[in-house]
């Protein structure tokens, strides 16, 4: 009769647990990636021709426990740009790419950049933003990763 | 005045066909964030919206695009999808709710028979073990 008790009490403490815990995220976060051409994390372009179109891919994953709008900023810094982990880069974005994503749900997009001016030291700034209902706006959201670049001035014929 | 009535007899749909063409960059991509909050609210109540998540991603395929190419009737497409989905949301919420209350009920009344079950045979399973114990030993004789 214990057992049987016992087994009973233990059901009915997960099923009422499943009840009013199911559903909830502990640690919501968001990731951001850039992989290289070949769909993989390395392999990155290090010297591009200034005018010449580049392909890169971009990772956005979305584990915030509701339907997220985000969107990912290019911007072009050099070796003195200060990156904060708390602002945003104060400089106008280059592209900008837009996704939605469902809780639990990652995706990979291909996109292609290039840049006018030759020079060193290039830093290619990625910056993850979402859009915030209660603002009705995009929130910088503290992720952000960076791509290094030469750019060489195209050969002359 | 009599010609511009004329007009909109004859051509119905004029004002709406202008609305769309003078809608702008911005003005479509404030409509996608609202059908984002409507998406966002139906989700909230416990709808499934993959399937208007997923036009609002070709909608902003469609903005990326009008970005480059300065289509105009790719902004037309964008508008047309956005306002189905922002038609769409609340009765997709609705439904969610309806649903998350059946399941709610559903597992409370789980919870419930697990106790009742559980007060049942606290009570009566001593009485009821013993007398089967007792029908399966009837043919047994004592001996002493």
């Amino acid at each position: 009769m214990a057992v049987v008790l016992a087994v009973l009490v233990v059901v009915g403490v997960f099923a009422g647990s499943q009840t009013i815990f199911a559903g909830r995220v502990v640690e919501p976060f968001s990731e951001l990636g850039v992989l290289g051409p070949k769909m993989k994390i390395g392999d990155y372009p290090k010297e591009v021709i200034a005018g010449e179109n580049f392909s890169l891919y971009l990772y956005v994953g979305n584990h915030e426990g509701k339907v997220m709008y985000y969107a990912v900023l290019v911007k072009l810094g050099n070796a003195t740009t200060l990156i904060s982990m708390e602002e945003p880069l104060e400089v106008a974005e280059m592209a900008r790419y837009e996704i939605m994503l469902l809780d639990g749900k990652n995706c990979t997009k291909p996109f292609t950049l290039s840049l006018a001016e030759a020079g060193v030291n290039y830093r290619l700034v990625f910056e993850l933003w979402a859009y915030d209902e209660g603002v009705h706006d995009f929130e910088y959201q503290r992720r952000w990763c960076q791509l290094w670049l030469n750019v060489t001035k195209p050969v002359v014929p | 005045m009599l010609a511009s009535i004329l007009v909109l007899l004859v051509f119905p749909h004029v004002d709406s066909a202008f609305a769309i063409d003078e809608i702008s960059m911005d003005e479509a991509r404030d409509k996608l964030a609202e059908a984002f909050e409507t998406v966002a609210e139906a989700e909230g109540t416990g709808g499934d919206v993959s399937g208007l998540v997923d036009e609002l991603n070709e909608a902003a395929i469609l903005l990326e695009r009008a970005e480059v190419e300065g289509n105009e009737g790719l902004l037309r497409d964008l508008l047309l999808k956005v306002e189905g989905v922002i038609a769409e949301a609340p009765v997709v919420g609705q439904r969610g709710a309806a649903e998350e209350q059946a399941r709610m009920v559903w597992s409370w009344f789980v919870v419930g028979l697990t106790v009742v079950l559980a007060v049942i045979v606290w009570r009566y399973e001593p009485r009821v073990f013993w007398r089967l114990w007792v029908r399966s030993k009837r043919g047994w004789k004592v001996k002493a």
